[in-house]
């Protein structure tokens, strides 16, 4: 811990830094039509669009660009589909990207990025716990946060609470 | 304690000292001694909260781990689903890491200012860096005193909370509230400071500081704290940022990343401080990350301090229920356990459509079978002392 040994400036070992133009070169390139839109949102995150097909794809090429900081990994429950939702930035720059990709509530998986990002595995263990989507290819898909009896995936929108229905309502 | 101190320069630096209290060969080979699964806690005062670890042990040795977390969820995003955007601050400080309340309120602030467009007036602003650096020091203090307690060393145990009563008293009289605040509104900051505050805040932070190298003499430079803790789950800078080490941990293993320089958030770039780093990531280091945070928070109170502007401290015409255009927002901040983040997505009602909370702690304990595997487990308890879990971080 002596001062000499300090490094000063944010150390190589973050991958080389994020190069927007390179990284939309290769997902055009390799995602090709499973991509689906890509646009900068009002606060300057890079948001990339794809479908189902095409997500691990993206994530490859977003941890092979430089993005090795993984943010979150979750859904969002839009009623007629979910949306799976990975965050992550590029330790060199501090550039910022998320993946999205629409897939339907029921009966499909999501492919796992737990191998590209080991935070991914219980993240994705959490995703699954709160929105009972599995992820094909995790090698420890358990509940997290609830017992493993519990049924249902309480952030689902259509999940009924049993436990105390008489909660008081706000709204 | 004070009887086996010995000055640090004297005590090698990376490798088990070769003198350790256990010696090498009292551990025993892997595998002569017969296996044993174990759980530590979710009851025991090692695990800082509701944590669970099934240890897989030989002999002493640590030879598998499997962390249940779980114990302390109350799901705050369900919660924030169906609450207003005001009201959401409430849950914020108090269900997810209690020990950085102001940390917690400020993200959620700060995502949900940008999600409905709210500017912040300046001098809330420097009130959100103050209280949140003296709630940064207090953390620190809590987690190296219930270290010290981890290892056997009750007396600084009381050190360190004696150290944190000074300064949780200085939010207590602005706020009203020692632990969970509920200082910071959406728009600013919800009272003003009291008739001299400012300076007290100088003169206790500044005290607290001038205190650190006694509790150095008593705990950091003891003999008995350097064999416990070098060597001691060795993170490499690269292993660091693979497995998405956050905050202390991270800056331990010698990566100088820290969101308030790198990714500067609210006025952090009009202060000048350090950011330490570690070159081995043992719990050493750790400690010492720590440590030094609190000297660095102390530098960056007196500049707020000191350029504090008069002002409001509310934005005007924040309304009463908010309800933001369909979109979303981010934001993260770096809390005394690491990098934080509030995700919150708006369907154009007054509700948040859905809240994502990442939280640090969250990342770290699921490290922790990668950082405790192959040590004994007394070296456990203090690896998960050091990763400073808050165990309302990780179950939220």
């Amino acid at each position: 811990m002596s001062d000499e040994t300090r490094p000063d400036e944010t150390p190589a070992i973050f991958r080389s830094s994020f190069n927007p133009e390179r990284f939309m070169q290769a997902l055009t390139e390799e995602v090709e039509h499973d991509l689906e839109w890509v646009h900068a949102d009002r606060h300057g995150v890079l948001c990339v669009h794809t479908t189902l097909t095409g997500y691990r794809q993206a994530a490859e090429i977003m941890r092979d660009h430089g993005v090795d900081r993984l943010e979150f990994l979750t859904f969002v429950d839009w009623k007629d589909r979910l949306t799976l939702t990975l965050q992550g930035y590029a330790g060199g720059s501090g550039e910022v990207v998320r993946l999205e990709a629409d897939m339907p509530r029921e009966g499909v998986d999501a492919p796992t990025v737990c191998d590209l990002w080991p935070a991914a595995n219980w993240e994705e263990r959490e995703a699954f716990d709160l929105f009972g989507v599995r992820f094909s290819g995790h090698p420890d898909l358990r509940r997290i946060l609830l017992p493993e009896a519990w049924e249902g995936h309480p952030l689902r929108k259509d999940y009924v609470d049993n436990v105390d229905i008489r909660r008081p309502q706000y709204f | 304690m004070t009887a086996a101190h010995e000055p640090p320069d004297g005590i090698p630096g990376d490798t088990r000292h070769p003198e350790r209290l256990v010696p090498e060969e009292a551990l025993g080979e892997p595998g002569d001694v017969q296996d044993f699964l174990i759980n530590v806690g979710p009851h025991h005062p090692g695990t800082h909260g509701v944590l669970r670890l099934v240890v897989h042990l030989d002999g002493e040795r640590v030879v598998g781990l499997d962390p249940r977390i779980g114990y302390m969820h109350r799901s705050l995003e369900k919660i924030a689903e169906n609450r207003s955007y005001h009201q959401i601050v409430a849950f914020t400080d108090r269900t997810v890491d209690y020990l950085a309340a102001m940390h917690n309120d400020w993200v959620y602030c700060l995502a949900a200012e940008r999600l409905i467009g709210i500017e912040v007036p300046e001098r809330a602003e420097y009130l959100r860096v103050i209280t949140g650096e003296i709630n940064r020091m207090a953390s620190h203090f809590l987690s190296l005193g219930a270290l010290g307690m981890d290892s056997g060393a009750t007396t600084y145990f009381l050190w360190g909370f004696a150290a944190r009563e000074r300064l949780v008293r200085l939010l207590e009289e602005l706020t009203g509230a020692r632990l969970t605040y509920v200082y910071l509104r959406l728009g600013g900051v919800i009272f003003d400071t009291p008739p001299g505050w400012l300076e007290r805040v100088d003169e206790v932070v500044h005290g607290v500081v001038e205190e650190i190298p006694r509790h150095r003499d008593l705990f950091f430079d003891n003999y008995i704290w350097h064999e416990r803790s070098k060597g001691i789950s060795v993170l490499t800078a690269e292993e660091a940022i693979r497995l998405g080490a956050q905050g202390p941990v991270l800056r331990a293993a010698g990566v100088k990343w820290d969101l308030r320089r790198d990714m500067p958030y609210s006025i952090y770039d009009r202060f000048d401080f350090e950011i330490p780093v570690g070159t081995r990531g043992d719990i050493y280091d750790r400690t010492e990350i720590r440590v030094r945070e609190i000297v660095e928070s102390a530098r960056i109170i007196r500049q707020a301090v000191r350029d504090i502007p008069p002002g409001p401290i509310l934005a005007p015409r924040v309304p009463r229920l908010p309800a933001p255009p369909p979109g979303e927002a981010y934001a993260r901040l770096e809390s005394p356990r690491g990098e934080i983040g509030c995700y919150l997505v708006s369907d154009g009602t007054i509700k948040p459509y859905r809240m994502k909370w990442r939280g640090a702690s969250f990342h770290n304990v699921a490290m922790l079978p990668a950082l405790s595997v192959s040590y004994t487990l007394s070296d456990l308890i203090n690896i998960v002392g050091t990763l400073d879990p808050v165990m309302g971080d990780v179950d939220r």
